[in-house]
């Protein structure tokens, strides 16, 4: 074997700028005719020297490995050679490297490095190049590129000079800013790099619905949509392929997204891969195996970029170390990703190469338990001249490893606190709390509350006398001046205390259903009425004294007097008085009368009492009324009804009589008449009398 | 009080506030043998579910738990193509600081000589 040494320059003419093709050589034992030139310099005295480490401390990593390389050295028996070398502009050509064993017939050189020159000098017959940095490929900044601030999709003044964000994989709660303030449009990144989804989009960390405005065919069409767009109550428009959002309303807080990533020919998500696409977009070094990244370490990642200071090679860092790979730059230019790790065999992908053995078990250093693996193939035995330890790191207990990265790190102000309805308004300064109770899916009915005003109950036709009820009173809805025709009648009668009916049969056919909803002890009646889809719900109070003005709530029309509900007849068999209290009539049960606001009724108890076989005759009439009330029966009327004839003959007399009461309860009522006779005074005659044609009349919601 | 809208989700609040969600790996044996003189340490990664950063934690805690010492070797040929591969390193001497057997070490670094074919390595190696 013989190593051959190939360097090829790319100097400058000192006068012309024209690149000057300069090709060195050294070592070997043929001629130089490699690579198809045959104009190679032979001098190259040997291979430059590299120094390489990766960073290192208590912690862990903290920077991947950039070669650093000594200077190379060509030397020529002609002194005229070095000086024609030297005369040309050196600095920044681009520089190769490759070595190779010329001894084949078709020796293969592989490439060592690839670099620029930095200075040269030359002395002593020597031209002496001195390599430059070569993390100058790995210093770039990732993100160059900013809104100009121009309208559009270079935003308005707000966005001017801002830095046109990154994001590849999947990144959380990045910030949105402000693109086009008149639109309420904002940035996530840079809009010529369409993103693949936004998941969440939240204000203050509460998110909203999301409806997706799809790309139109250019930037400046899909912005336009998205403008155009009404995004849902509480949510976005969002414009993925623009990297755009649009809030339903001007945020209250840092408004912020759960991004997936920048697509490019295809959305990815691992580590690898996302690498190689940084890369790219700077048109930086190859990334060597992304794909073996990919499969070594398969996790659902991201990363987001946001600062102009921020260079491939750091990028690189925040990509890999928290996934246990390392990169280091090689001298070829290229990028190799491997993984940190101490362990061997299967449960490491990059270790499981085909050895010529058979796989056994061996001791990783520092383990307890053997790991499978092929020890002769797998890892390189490399055999050390001398050891020295320099310093040791203290053992870890606990690793804490962060993951779902914030990017927008939120105070407890930047986050949304309860809404609590005291504390919200309508437009025109209403709180939301002194229209509760709210119903649940209750809908905003057409126009009822402007309609209120032209159907205002007045406290003239709301406040009802004791006497005035049943109230029947209609509400309409109407759009504009046109009834709409949800018209009903509502018939809310009470007696004394809160009952209430509808009356749900009258008006237009196209009226909803109305139902009383619930009775409260302060005398609010909750009114329920649907028509369509919409519905209406309708508080109206009524008190124990009549109908408060607050039934303008409902509004009505006019209001009419009620006819009577309903009559009670009881007409009896004749009855002859008795010495002892005897029931003449009794209600069979407990009646209501409660079919107007006081619940009035009037009871008429009419008889012909009829003396024609006696005289000095007296009885007592009593009337009571059982109110319901727990009292029991309490007697109303106690009427003395008697004959005195002097004649000294029997004496036929007939007396029509009638005794009307008026009972006003809530409860349902009974009521009792009773007879007994009694002595007149001056007479002994107790004997009983006719009672004849009696008849009992309660007239129920009498007025 | 009428409540409009509850507040944001008490966890997700408490994300919002923090750079990250967090797991953690810890080693029983390795804080009862080294009680305080045992580190720990935090790393937030790029990624985005819990389940792998679980297994992630575990893996990482696999390798710094240690104790680790920094040993450098002089060794034949120029190698800087070893940084940041897993080899074995096998001394002639015996007694060299546990070498005189193969032991897996991690390189860190590696310096070719201007003056001789040979590059040091410095690495990683567990203690025990």
């Amino acid at each position: 074997m013989s190593r051959t040494i190939l360097v090829e320059a790319s100097p400058c003419d000192a006068s012309t700028g024209i690149v000057v093709p300069v090709r060195l050589a050294g070592g070997g034992s043929k001629p130089y005719t490699h690579l198809g030139h045959v104009d190679w310099r032979s001098g190259v005295m040997d291979l430059p020297r590299f120094q390489t480490a990766l960073g290192f401390d208590d912690t862990g990593w903290t920077g991947g490995a950039v070669p650093q390389s000594a200077a190379l050295v060509f030397m020529s028996g002609d002194p005229l050679l070095v000086s024609d070398l030297g005369n040309l502009y050196w600095k920044d050509a681009a520089l190769t490297v490759k070595v190779g064993d010329d001894a084949p017939d078709a020796p293969t050189f592989a490439l060592l490095m690839t670099a620029t020159v930095a200075a040269i000098d030359v002395s002593d017959g020597r031209l002496t190049l001195t390599i430059g940095d070569m993390s100058v490929a790995l210093s770039k900044p990732l993100l160059s590129t900013y809104f100009a601030g121009t309208g559009g999709i270079e935003g308005d003044d707000n966005a001017k000079n801002r830095i046109k964000r990154r994001s590849w994989g999947r990144v959380f709660n990045v910030e949105g800013f402000i693109l086009d303030e008149a639109n309420n449009i904002w940035e996530f990144g840079d809009p010529a790099h369409p993103l693949e989804e936004f998941e969440i989009v939240r204000d203050k960390g509460r998110a909203g619905d999301i409806n997706l405005i799809a790309w139109q065919g250019t930037i400046d069409t899909t912005l336009a949509a998205l403008i155009a767009a009404v995004p849902p109550q509480g949510g976005a428009s969002v414009a993925p392929s623009i990297a755009c959002v649009k809030w339903w309303t001007t945020p209250s807080g840092p408004l912020t997204a759960d991004i997936r990533g920048e697509i490019g020919s295809a959305y990815v998500d691992r580590v690898g891969s996302i690498a190689e696409r940084i890369v790219q977009s700077v048109t930086g070094p190859a990334i060597v195996d992304a794909a073996g990244a990919d499969a070594l370490r398969p996790y659902e990642v991201g990363i987001h970029f946001n600062d102009d200071s921020e260079t491939i090679g750091s990028a690189l860092d925040r990509l890999f170390f928290g996934v246990s790979l390392i990169w280091a730059l090689g001298a070829d230019g290229t990028i190799g990703i491997s993984p940190w790790s101490f362990e061997t065999g299967y449960s490491s992908p990059l270790w499981t190469g085909t050895g010529s053995g058979s796989p056994t078990w061996v001791y990783a250093s520092g383990r307890s338990s053997p790991v499978w693996a092929y020890p002769d193939v797998d890892v390189e035995l490399v055999e050390s001249e001398s050891v020295s330890r320099k310093a040791s790191y203290a053992p870890m207990k606990t690793r804490r490893l962060g993951y779902q990265k914030n990017y927008r790190v939120q105070s407890d102000g930047e986050i949304s606190a309860a809404i609590l309805a005291s504390d919200t308004f309508y437009p025109d300064g209403t709180k939301v709390s002194d229209l509760m109770p709210q119903e649940p899916a209750a809908q905003v009915s057409r126009n009822i509350d402007a309609d209120q005003s032209a159907y205002a109950f007045t406290t003239t036709g709301g406040v009802a006398s004791p006497g005035q009820l049943p109230f029947t009173f209609r509400a309409y809805v109407t759009a504009g001046a046109a009834d709409v025709s949800i018209l009903t009648d509502w018939s809310v009668t009470t007696t004394g205390g809160v009952t209430a009916t509808i009356n749900n049969t009258a008006g237009d056919a196209n009226r909803g259903v109305v139902t009383i909803t619930g009775i409260t002890a302060d005398g609010t009646i909750v009114i329920h009425a649907t028509e369509g889809t919409a519905e209406l719900q309708k508080t109206v109070t009524i008190s124990t004294k009549g109908i408060l003005a607050d039934l303008s709530n409902v509004g009505t029309g006019d209001i009419n007097a009620g006819s009577v509900a309903g009559i009670l007849s009881y007409s009896g068999s004749d009855v002859v008085t008795t010495t002892s209290e005897g029931t003449i009539y009794e209600s069979p049960s407990a009646f209501a009368i409660g079919d107007s606001v006081f619940g009035v009724a009037l009871a008429t108890i009419s008889f012909v009492h009829d003396a024609s076989a006696i005289k000095d005759a007296a009885f007592t009439i009593r009337v009571y009324v059982d109110l319901g009330d727990g009292a029991g029966y309490i007697k109303v009327i106690e009427q003395v009804q008697g004959i005195r004839a002097n004649n000294g003959t029997d004496t036929y007399l007939a007396f029509p009589a009638s005794f009307p009461i008026a009972v006003q309860s809530t409860h349902p009522i009974k009521v009792k008449v009773t007879q007994q006779s009694v002595a007149m005074s001056g007479g002994t005659n107790k004997d009983g009398i006719w009672l004849r044609n009696i008849r009992l009349t309660v007239i129920k919601g009498a007025r | 009080m009428p409540v409009i809208t509850p507040p944001v989700d008490a966890g997700l609040a408490a994300w919002l506030k923090a750079d990250a969600l967090y797991v953690a790996a810890a080693d029983a044996s390795i804080a009862t043998t080294w009680g305080t003189k045992a580190t720990e340490t935090t790393i937030i990664s790029p990624i985005a579910l819990e389940a792998d950063a679980d297994t992630e934690a575990a893996r990482q805690l696999r390798f710094f738990e240690g104790p680790l010492v920094a040993d450098q070797h002089i060794v034949k040929g120029l190698r800087h193509d070893l940084i940041g591969k897993l080899i074995r390193v096998k001394t002639r001497a015996v007694q060299a600081l546990g070498y005189d057997t193969a032991q897996f070490v991690f390189v860190i670094a590696a310096a070719e000589s201007d003056t001789s074919d040979t590059t040091t390595l410095t690495v990683l190696k567990r203690l025990s």
